[in-house]
């Protein structure tokens, strides 16, 4: 394999692994979102079994407290969840109107043979590749990070309100 | 009932980024002008006659900039703005 064509497989190949994990972030948003609607699901169960009248016995003060913190906790998590997808540009190999048109370009500029040509735009597309895979291995990281934060985020919810049901039988 | 009309809006193909509004076209001018750095890089690395130059997408809004409407946004105001910035960046690092 001549270094021209090994440049190109192995960009390929890097690109074609970033695009894949890229799906594979996306699809895993699931897990975190089934967490959040439990959660929502018991806060809702708390809520309803809350002595509000009697706020001020200690009891009932930790539980308001610990509800309140779960929320907050609960909508942060849910925050990180959203923004994983929002405002993400994608960057793309260069399209077949512009491969020709690099072709044409490329012909202009001299007496090059087929080969000379083609192995030129092999190297613009191994190029291209790495870029693209620069591109959304920084984007992926950020957006399974994100994805990570959240979660714990809303298991730290749901943790919360764990405690919080416990403490229910001692309310006023 | 302009809320509705973009809930249930769809497009063929995509959409012009002249289109979209004045945020939209930042966020995608400023991608694209750190992409033309990239490419320029990448032409410099290997040692390529000509620049490749590569697509970008706002698939919320349904929004690509194919390599030959590059010329089209030189019009934009808005582009005009975002190279100043660009440059005025460059020159404080």
């Amino acid at each position: 394999m001549d270094p021209v064509r090994l440049r190109f497989e192995v960009m390929r190949e890097l690109y074609q692994s970033q695009r894949d994990r890229r799906e594979q972030i996306r699809s895993s948003v699931a897990t975190p979102v089934s967490a959040l609607a439990f959660t929502v699901f018991n806060l809702s169960t708390l809520a309803t079994n809350y002595h509000l009248e009697h706020w001020n016995y200690p009891v009932n003060l930790a539980i308001g407290v610990l509800f309140f913190t779960s929320v907050v906790l609960l909508l942060s998590g849910a925050a990180f969840i959203i923004n994983l997808e929002r405002g993400f540009i994608y960057v793309d190999p260069p399209d077949l109107k512009e491969l020709v048109e690099a072709e044409n370009k490329l012909k202009e500029q001299g007496d090059k043979s087929d080969e000379a040509i083609a192995a030129q735009m092999q190297d613009m597309m191994s190029g291209s590749y790495d870029i693209v895979y620069r591109w959304y291995f920084a984007a992926n990281e950020q957006a399974a990070h994100d994805r990570t934060r959240g979660l714990h985020l809303i298991l730290l919810s749901l943790g919360l309100i764990v405690v919080t049901f416990a403490l229910l039988p001692f309310q006023k | 009932m302009k809320l509705l009309e973009g809930l249930f809006s769809h497009v063929r193909l995509h959409r012009k980024p002249q289109d979209m509004p004045p945020w939209v076209r930042k966020r995608l001018y400023d991608n694209l002008l750190h992409l033309m750095e990239e490419e320029q890089e990448m032409q410099r690395l290997l040692q390529l006659p000509i620049k490749p130059r590569l697509c970008i997408v706002d698939e919320e809004r349904v929004v690509m900039i194919r390599p030959y409407n590059r010329n089209q946004l030189n019009l934009d105001e808005q582009m005009r703005r975002a190279r100043e910035e660009k440059q005025s960046q460059g020159r404080e690092k």
